[in-house]
């Protein structure tokens, strides 16, 4: 028997009509709703997301393209900038959406059932614009070709041996499971709006909902093929992160070559994908007014997630410094004391430590827990923190190589902080049109809610 | 040309009871429902098998041997040295196959859900809107003409409407 979660009570209760069909028409329409009744606000964040993601992001890579990577920051050795840093914070940010809410299903975890469609949709939102960025970092964006291992007249096949490789294999992998699972999670609410609406948007569901009736045959079918799903995306959002830390750890630079770097990088990801989340259902939840559906208990539940997160990120970043420290290795202890002493890495430094491991333990108190805005200056403040993590990994390692000679200090350009900027516009974006075009909350498995704690 | 008998049920309960009925008289019967109610359903109809399993096995062990065959047959055709590293090994070759070990198995997944599910189907099929709301619907095949019969074991486990569909 499947148990319910706290968040329908306040439905129920609210509801005049105590019955079943009552409340399972309310959620109906109080979702759909949010797909059909957008005030002048979501209007105009959706334009502001748009001009931002055209302005910052467009305008600045067609001059690039243009004009060649020499207007970034970007210069021998340090090869890698905030283009390598956002796609590693993207990456990350996919990591607890999918991953979680596949854990949360397996598990048969009440609380998932009012916001695993948006972190699902985080994810593949993210995963997206990380690999967007693949683009934007190659100085020729139309030779990505190379990359896919199609037989060729040249003769040459991709590197295989390339971490680089492996990030085509695993981002890939990941992109289309991610589609998939939250596609096919979404196909009985998908059906619910197709009844419920007329015009262009009926053709566009009729379609979209393959012609789910709800019969019980293809709520089995769904059902098993569903929970495949689940079991085989655990595994590859942990194979993705790990992957993702190989593009630094399987090289011989000081810095990076840490065989701590696939947990580091995991954790982190899941630590900054919670985070996103909370951000993302806390926005959800004041825009769309879904205080019914959304509770200050999921609010709770994932923050109970973080500060265990934290405390193990921090654990691990402790270990990588002290292992790095042990290991006494000259090339090893300079990046160090560069990292950790050196303005502005240093101060940057202390403010990760600050957002992800200090902030963070304020979430042991049960008031900040349940208090939203709380959550969400601590989750901003851990994505910050993940951000900068990421960015002092990649630019102090790079900018001392083993000679002086070799020495660069590197700065982002502006271009590179303009793109970075329109990478949120863009995400933004998505998520924007993600909310008017799709149940952002699952329909069927809210109406589950209502209907055990009715039988109780 | 099969009639479909469609009753319309508020309640879970009153349809498992006209289920139940309507089974041991030998009817064709199957639901339609807003939630997903197979533990309900499961012993009166029957628990279904799930050869999805096998096809997401076949698929994973497919994905894991063409992994391995495309990390190992091109850098052998096509040798690209590298500054006197091995022209294939061992890690590349884990980590890719792993890849398209989930890959072929997500992929091998979705088409035995298009397999059994009959899903995408744009025919006409008997169906209420409502199902997709609040209600659930009994669908009685009744392929003898016996729909006063159907009705009343429908009417009396409490269905709020009852009508035929023909498709």
């Amino acid at each position: 028997m499947k148990t319910p979660s706290v968040q329908v009570n306040r439905l129920i209760m609210e509801s005049k009509e105590n019955s079943q069909r009552a409340l399972y028409e309310k959620v109906n329409q109080d979702i759909v709703d949010t797909m059909t009744q957008s005030g002048s606000h979501y209007y105009l964040a959706l334009g502001l997301s748009f001009f931002g993601f055209i302005v910052f992001w467009i305008i600045p890579w067609i001059y690039q393209l243009i004009t060649g990577q020499g207007l970034t920051g970007l210069n021998t050795p340090s090869v890698w900038g905030i283009y390598l840093v956002n796609f590693v914070f993207w990456i990350g940010i996919s990591h607890s959406g999918t991953l979680l809410s596949a854990i949360l299903f397996i598990t048969e975890t009440p609380w998932r059932r009012a916001i695993y469609r948006s972190a699902e949709a985080m994810t593949f939102f993210s995963v997206l614009t990380a690999a967007f960025f693949i683009f934007v970092h190659m100085g020729r964006p139309w030779n990505f070709y190379w990359l896919v291992p199609l037989p060729n007249f040249r003769y040459l096949w991709v590197n295989f041996s390339s971490p680089l490789m492996f990030d085509v294999f695993a981002i890939g992998t990941y992109m289309t499971s991610s589609a998939i699972f939250l596609y096919f999670g979404s196909i009985p609410d998908l059906a619910a709006v197709r009844d419920r609406v007329t015009g262009w948007r009926k053709t566009i569901y009729t379609t979209l909902a393959l012609g789910w009736r709800g019969t019980d045959f293809e709520w089995h079918w769904l059902f098993r093929a569903y929970t495949f799903f689940a079991v085989l995306i655990v595994p590859l959002a942990v194979s993705v992160h790990s992957i993702v830390s190989w593009d630094f750890a399987l090289s011989n630079v000081a810095g990076f070559a840490e065989t701590i770097f696939a947990p580091y990088f995991v954790v982190g990801a899941v630590y900054s994908g919670s985070a996103g989340i909370i951000t993302l259902i806390a926005i959800l939840r004041k825009t769309l007014k879904m205080e019914k559906y959304i509770t200050p208990d999921h609010f709770n539940k994932v923050n109970m997630l973080l500060v265990a997160l934290s405390l193990i990120w921090t654990y691990i970043n402790i270990l990588e410094i002290m292992t790095s420290y042990y290991a006494n290795n000259i090339f090893e202890n300079d990046i160090l004391a560069y990292r950790l002493w050196t303005p502005p890495y240093s101060y940057l430094f202390r403010l990760m430590i600050l957002l992800n491991s200090v902030f963070p333990l304020l979430l042991i108190f049960k008031k900040v827990r349940f208090s939203i805005t709380l959550s969400v200056l601590i989750s901003l403040g851990i994505n910050v923190g993940m951000w900068l993590e990421r960015y002092l990994i990649i630019a102090p390692s790079l900018s001392r190589k083993f000679l002086p000679y070799m020495w660069h200090n590197y700065f982002p350009s502006w271009i590179e902080i303009s793109i970075t900027l329109g990478s949120f516009c863009f995400f933004t974006m998505l998520f924007l049109l993600f909310v008017k075009f799709w149940p952002s909350v699952s329909i069927y498995e809210v109406k589950e809610d209502c209907g055990i704690l009715l039988k109780k | 040309m099969v009639e479909t008998v469609i009753g319309q049920f508020e309640d879970l309960e009153n349809l498992l009871h006209a289920g139940r009925q309507l089974k041991e008289r030998g009817y064709q019967i199957s639901t339609l429902s807003p939630v997903s109610i197979h533990e309900q359903i499961e012993p009166l109809l029957g628990e279904k098998k799930n050869p999805i399993r096998y096809l997401t096995f076949t698929g994973a062990i497919t994905g894991f041997v063409f992994g391995i065959l495309l990390t190992t047959i091109p850098p052998v055709l096509y040798p690209l040295p590298r500054g006197g590293r091995p022209i294939f090994f061992i890690p590349p070759i884990v980590i890719l196959s792993y890849e398209t070990t989930i890959l072929f198995g997500v992929l091998f997944t979705l088409v035995g859900f298009v397999l059994f599910s009959g899903l995408p189907s744009f025919k006409r099929k008997p169906y209420i809107p409502e199902a997709m709301v609040g209600s659930y619907a009994l669908l009685v095949e009744n392929p003898a003409e016996k729909y006063k019969e159907i009705e009343k074991i429908m009417v009396e486990a409490g269905a709020g409407k009852v009508h035929r569909d023909e498709n």
